[in-house]
């Protein structure tokens, strides 16, 4: 019985990795063998990543302008949000809540909702057709700011007492005390907002015209001139690029999930 | 410093922010939703009736509201199932959790790249099954987070006491989840607008009509600038949003309240 559920197991892997193999699989087989459902080319070659790495000019820059939004739009949340969320513990609970209670709203609109607003605020400070325009409205996202505050309300009050009866500043109560607490609050930040800018199309596509801006995630290999290989080897290479972000996180990812869904 | 000064400036950035990106403009769509955006005269409720009129967006709001009333609670049960199968911690399972994880760290790229494989077409269906692919793992890395949190001891108090392994899921563990069983359904309601990434990828910027959501229609309005519409239909669906998750939320309180 036991055995059994090991097999199913083993057998379930396989097939929730599957699609990996198969992105592998297809960017090592050649050009003329790709027909369907291949798991092993007969004739392995490594001609579309010394395609997709030397020929394609798009993809270096696409590529690059996605890790760029992500590192910038990551670091002004984080430089924004944990300070403010750490603040919003210690100020007045009646001004806290109308505070809360705007951040939250604002973070459960979709952008069907947002799309016209932000795109008269762009237009306004003269920032559409550039990546400042898409970066700085996420910057200041609601949700990190929330995500913050519910791990700080959730550390033991005791804490930053001690440190301010042992005579603490306020910012070293901050910076020595609360911070390194909520370390793994800030990975699951980190992580969400990989996960959502990373495969962000929505604003670039209405916000920036000049394709030379656009993240990866708009890249559309199909209607390019380039072979299914070097489409394989793309996708394999950016699968295996974040799974591995991720798994570097994951462990204080969920450790930060589980101190703010404690009550 | 004193300490109040040094709270205003920490938080004031993201007040600021917050103000001049989103709270603003969004009161200001308010206001604009009333008047006709060329002539600049008031409209009342006519820039609303327009919108609730046209044929286009009643088929997007079905189309976004049938895909919501299907996708979540498979996937509410399906990604806490997994978490429950998962939730004892071995090298087997951690294998498990990865591979569950994969389709959502798998880029957009990838992704199309399967589905011209698997489908011949890009329905309601073919759309269903992507996007509850791609995002199960996430929820059920939230519900293992609130498992996490129901302390060792009641389970062990439950074997004791001679409950089987249904009888501890039912009787003690999901009743502990039921704060994590609001944030997974928060993020699923937030996320199923963003299905729109996994259409523009399956068929580009003219979707079929069974997936043509409330994201086409917005779109379609940006390019023709019908400013009026615009405005009208995001303050309609920013209403309906807030307040149902509002009475969702007191629902949920409310019931708290009675099991004291």
């Amino acid at each position: 019985m036991k055995r059994a559920g090991k097999g199913m197991k083993l057998l379930l892997i396989f097939v929730l990795f599957y699609p990996l193999l198969f992105l592998l699989a297809g960017s090592l087989t050649g050009e003329m063998e790709i027909s369907g459902w291949v798991l092993f080319p007969q004739y392995p070659t490594a001609v579309s990543y010394v395609e997709l790495l030397f020929d394609i000019p798009e993809f270096y820059v696409l590529f690059w302008n996605s890790v760029s939004y992500v590192i910038c739009i990551i670091a002004g949340q984080l430089a924004i949000a944990v300070p403010a969320a750490w603040a919003l513990t210690n100020i007045r609970p009646a001004l806290r809540k109308v505070i809360i209670v705007a951040d939250i709203a604002v973070a459960v609109l979709p952008f069907q909702v947002r799309m016209l607003p932000e795109y008269l605020v762009l237009k306004d400070l003269n920032l559409l057709d550039c990546p400042a325009g898409i970066i700085l409205p996420e910057v200041f996202s609601a949700l990190p700011v929330l995500i913050m505050y519910y791990s700080f309300s959730n550390q033991p009050k005791a804490l930053k007492e001690s440190a301010r009866v042992d005579g603490a500043t306020e910012f070293q109560v901050f910076y020595k005390v609360s911070l390194p607490v909520a370390v793994p609050a800030i990975a699951t930040c980190v992580i969400l907002a990989l996960l959502e800018y990373w495969n962000m199309i929505e604003q670039p596509l209405m916000f920036i015209k000049n394709k030379s801006y656009w993240p990866l995630a708009l890249f559309s290999p199909g209607d390019a001139e380039y072979g299914m290989g070097v489409v394989f080897a793309m996708a394999f290479f950016l699968s295996v690029f974040v799974l591995l972000i991720f798994m570097l996180l994951q462990k204080y990812f969920e450790e930060g999930l589980s101190t703010i869904s404690k009550e | 410093m004193s300490k109040r000064c040094l709270n205003v400036l920490l938080v004031l950035p993201s007040i600021a922010g917050v103000a001049v990106f989103w709270a603003v403009p969004f009161l200001r769509l308010i206001l604009s939703s009333f008047f006709q955006s060329q002539t600049g005269a008031w409209n009342g409720f006519g820039n609303y009736m327009d919108v609730m009129g046209s044929q286009s967006f009643r088929l997007a709001a079905a189309n976004t509201l049938k895909f919501m009333l299907i996708s979540i609670p498979v996937m509410l049960v399906l990604s806490l199932a997994i978490a429950v199968f998962l939730s004892e911690k071995s090298i087997l399972n951690m294998w498990l959790k990865e591979g569950v994880i994969l389709p959502l760290v798998m880029p957009a790229a990838a992704v199309s790249v399967f589905c011209g494989i698997l489908f011949d077409s890009s329905g309601f269906e073919e759309l269903l099954f992507i996007y509850i692919w791609k995002y199960t793992g996430l929820y059920m890395l939230v519900w293992l987070s609130g498992i996490a949190n129901v302390p060792l001891e009641l389970k062990d108090a439950a074997y004791l006491d001679g409950a089987g392994e249904f009888r501890y899921i039912k009787d003690i563990l999901l009743p502990n989840l039921k704060q994590v069983g609001f944030i997974c359904f928060v993020f699923m309601f937030i996320n199923s607008f963003k299905v729109f990434r996994e259409i523009y990828l399956m068929t580009g910027s003219y979707p079929d009509e069974n997936i043509y959501m409330l994201q086409h229609i917005f779109n379609n309005w940006f390019k023709e600038f019908s400013v009026d519409k615009m405005s009208a239909g995001a303050v309609l669906s920013a209403v309906s949003i807030l307040l149902f998750l509002l009475a969702v939320f007191m629902l949920l309180d409310k019931g708290r309240r009675r099991d004291g």
